[in-house]
């Protein structure tokens, strides 16, 4: 079930609510765990019914080991199978056809093998219940109760797409009696933050991913300027698509009086690749640091191999966002640049410590500027690595990436315009008779454009304003209308635009 | 401070479920795609969406014939059906129309249609050797099947609302019955237009066996055309093969697929015969016109001429294209003869 759908909007969320708040309601707070535990197996298994073995199998397999570790006899030997056993599980659904494919490529073994389906979520449950085995094994979780641990790894907002929640962030808030009462507070919060991110994913990135699957699936007609634009609208989609989940995700938590961790901070506005990732997929940053980079050494270990256990944990980051090898060199493209950056760093600090240099280098304005300067490199740069990693094969990203760098073509396709000319605003640009004048076509696609830059250079975060105001007519007024506006806009009319028999 | 929240609580979701309830009692009463009722006297409606209107039309509308298949179909002018044949006909065709396509909405006619005379079906015989269960374009499915609860994609909808009910208001313009679908107003003819997006086959492959469709055939006419036939017998079923270009053969010819389309002609017309109620046109080798590129825009469609001519010809017992057990072999082997010997050529200069 997707968070912008009717039955989940309509059916599912009220009924998660009022079953669960009810059942609280009359003390019943087993009753209330359990009952969010069946509803989110039900939201899991609306996707896929034959998967739900799958995550159930995990959850049961992991709480034994989880048991098991707590007699804390053969912890190591336990949290070592269980760990093997969370990989392998993944390995066989997400990685078992593309190695088998590259081994037939290499080897010409002709293999024939069933295609393995990729079961919704599984990189995400399967890290996070890596996460609490390995926290087990150091004897910073005590024992918990099966319910509380499938709500931990079920609860719905954050099942399918993260955040990857750790368990003392979040047990501790299922186990709250102070939680299991309604706060008007944070309904209302809840129910903002989900109306925008709602309104992000819907009204922008779904649009935006038209144009997007367009030019992809047309890149070799495409010149320099639209295959750029291509890559610029799948940088903004893939911005809104996130960071709309996000805030979904957020939203239904405080709906449930639960507080989500923050998985994204504007990380369009970072000033470099350290940063960015620093405020994208936040969780997925934090869960790499602790239980890869850390164990590998980190930084303790001299700087080349600090460099080097950098570059190999972005390889793995790169593979875990999808079995390619697209997605390996997108991997390693963010790995070398932040071990470049880290170096560059490094090698500024001794720069600097000449005398008028540092003087310089402090002023307001040229510091300012400096940001300015390297947020737009920062941007460029993930916006090409974009490329890599929606591109059907490295030849495709190749081909488009030198597009790209080419410089040429003066104008926008015509094609693209038409994906942005929705109904509401194309009917504005008319009535306006804005048509008539030179590039009348193009004007819906620059508002989308300009739009989605403003929001995301000059606004504040919903993170950074979360709590922040009290509600006034108003905004509740444009709140509502925001609600209605993406609940209609759920569902469209197919057209076809040519006829052939 | 509770109370504050909990005050906008009240009002943004009385707003939202006082606007949403308002959309969809828009919908529902003026109801652009018929899903609930006949066009409502004094309002206006554009109907151009073949995919999510037929079923409306097919559930709501008073009729007693029907029109169905591919873009070939959708230039017939309809009142020209009453005015020749008597008959109150809808259109309910499907660009790139599959056997498929014409089973989901023969379903609902059969169903909800009342007494039908007649039904007009155009078949291309390429989408009827295509892999049966296809469907040109995906179906938006909630408004074909019986559940009101996925209604809710069509209560709710903003395309629905700004596209079909408010813009049609607006520009105070219903689109007249008989012409629903119509493209050919837009689509200029002329033998220069259709050469101009028309590519000659590069190289010319082997035939292919001539038995190279008819699994597939059998399997989409067993599956979607046969059991209306013979389950609707008061029904006349006047099938009919629409005349496209000699350019279109020229294509098949490059492909090798030519013969096997020939052959699946005949397959598919020797099974129809043999039912009571099925009569059959054969268009395809009126020479004359097919060979004369400026009656079309493209290499398969017409110009709407063709399309009253045919109307004409489907209202006349004594109809020049009309297929018999007698003649039909002669008609199909003489067609295939000519084609086969046909300098395609001569017809780009």
């Amino acid at each position: 079930m997707l968070f912008n759908s009717y039955v989940f909007i309509f059916v599912f969320l009220p009924a998660a609510l009022i079953g669960y708040f009810l059942l609280n309601h009359f003390k019943c707070y087993r009753g209330g765990k359990f009952f969010l535990v069946a509803m989110s197996l039900w939201f899991y298994a609306y996707f896929h019914v034959s998967y739900l073995w799958i995550l159930l199998c995990s959850i049961c397999v992991n709480y034994i080991c989880h048991l098991l570790m707590l007699q804390r006899r053969h912890v190591r030997l336990t949290a070592t199978l269980g760990i093997c056993l969370n990989i392998g599980i993944l390995f066989y659904f997400k990685y078992f056809n593309f190695v088998m494919e590259n081994l037939d490529r290499i080897f010409r073994a002709g293999f024939t093998f069933a295609e393995v389906l990729l079961p919704l979520g599984i990189s995400f449950f399967t890290f996070q219940q890596i996460a609490f085995l390995v926290d087990t094994a150091k004897g910073t979780v005590e024992r918990q109760s099966f319910l509380d641990y499938a709500l931990f790894v079920t609860f719905f907002p954050q099942l399918i797409a993260g955040p990857i929640v750790s368990h003392e962030e979040m047990l501790p808030q299922f186990k709250d009696p102070a939680r299991k009462r309604l706060s008007a507070e944070n309904v209302y919060w809840g129910l903002r933050i989900f109306i925008l991110g709602l309104a992000k994913k819907v009204l922008l990135a779904d649009i935006f991913g038209q144009a997007v699957n367009w030019g992809f699936q047309n890149y070799t007609v495409l010149d320099g300027l639209n295959t750029f634009l291509t890559a610029l609208f799948y940088t903004l989609q893939l911005y809104f698509d996130f960071s709309g989940y996000c805030d979904m995700a957020r939203g239904i938590g405080y709906l449930f009086q639960i507080q989500l961790p923050v998985n994204f901070l504007s990380p369009y506005k970072s000033a470099n690749i350290l940063e960015f990732w620093e405020r994208w997929h936040i969780t997925l940053t934090r869960f790499f640091t602790r239980y890869v980079y850390i164990p590998l050494g980190g930084s303790r270990k001299g700087s080349l191999r600090t460099y080097l256990n950098v570059f190999l944990v972005f390889c793995i980051s790169g593979i875990w966002h999808g079995a390619g090898w697209t997605f390996l060199v997108w991997g390693m493209l963010h790995g070398g640049l932040s071990v470049l950056t880290r170096m560059w760093h490094r090698g500024k600090q001794k720069l600097l410590s000449a005398g008028s240099l540092q003087i310089f280098f402090e002023k307001r304005v040229v510091k300012k500027l400096l940001r300015g300067i390297s947020v737009i490199l920062t941007f460029l740069f993930f916006i090409a690595s974009l490329v890599v990693f929606r591109a059907d094969s490295l030849t495709q990203a190749g081909y488009m990436l030198k597009n790209m760098f080419s410089l040429s073509g003066r104008s926008v396709y015509l094609e693209f315009t038409g994906f942005f000319q929705v109904p509401e605003l194309w009917y504005a640009v008319k009535l306006l008779n804005l048509d008539l004048f030179p590039g009348g076509a193009y004007y819906c696609m620059a508002v989308f454009l300009i739009v989605s830059l403003v929001l995301i250079f000059c606004c504040r975060n919903l993170y950074e304003s979360e709590k922040k105001s009290r509600p006034g007519i108003f905004g509740t007024c444009c709140l509502s209308v925001l609600a209605v506006w993406c609940v209609v806009s759920l569902s469209g009319v197919s057209t076809f635009l040519y006829f052939n028999f | 401070m509770n109370k504050r929240y909990g005050r906008h609580i009240a009002i943004l979701l009385f707003l939202v479920l006082g606007m949403l309830v308002g959309a969809a009692s828009l919908v529902a009463v003026v109801d652009p795609f018929f899903l609930y009722h006949k066009p409502l006297q004094g309002l206006y409606y554009t109907i151009d969406n073949q995919l999510s209107q037929n079923p409306g039309i097919a559930r709501n509308f008073d009729y007693d014939s029907v029109i169905l298949g591919s873009s070939m179909t959708v230039n017939f002018d309809t009142a020209l059906f009453a005015e020749k044949m008597g008959l109150n006909t809808v259109k309910l065709s499907y660009n790139a129309a599959f056997p498929k396509d014409n089973d989901n909405i023969l379903k609902l006619v059969k169903q909800e249609g009342g007494e039908i005379k007649e039904i007009f079906l155009g078949i291309d015989i390429y989408n009827y050797g295509m892999s049966p269960g296809l469907t040109a374009y995906p179906i938006p499915e909630y408004l074909y099947d019986d559940s009101l609860i996925n209604d809710v994609k069509y209560l709710l909808n903003k395309d629905v609302i700004l596209q079909y009910i408010l813009m049609p208001q607006f520009k105070r313009e219903s689109t007249p019955l008989n012409e629903i679908y119509w493209f050919w107003e837009n689509v200029p003819c002329g033998k220069e237009i259709v050469l101009a997006s028309y590519q000659r086959p590069e190289k010319i492959e082997e035939m292919l066996p001539r038995d190279f469709y008819r699994e597939n055939i059998e399997e989409n006419m067993r599956s979607y055309i046969l059991p209306y036939v013979e389950s609707m017998p008061e029904t006349q079923f006047t099938v009919f093969f629409p005349p496209y270009s000699i350019l279109y053969w020229y294509d098949m010819y490059g492909d090798g697929t030519l013969s096997a389309e020939l052959a699946g002609e005949k397959q598919i017309i020797e099974q129809l015969l043999s039912y009571p109620n099925v009569r059959i046109f054969y268009f395809q080798n009126d020479l004359e016109f097919i060979t004369d590129l400026n009656n079309y825009s493209d290499y398969t469609h017409y110009r709407h001429e063709m399309n009253d001519q045919m109307t004409e010809w489907f209202s006349k017992e004594d109809c020049p294209y009309r297929l018999t057990e007698e003649n039909y072999e002669q008609v199909l082997d003489e067609m295939e003869e000519w084609l086969l010997q046909c300098d395609f050529d001569l017809f780009l200069d």
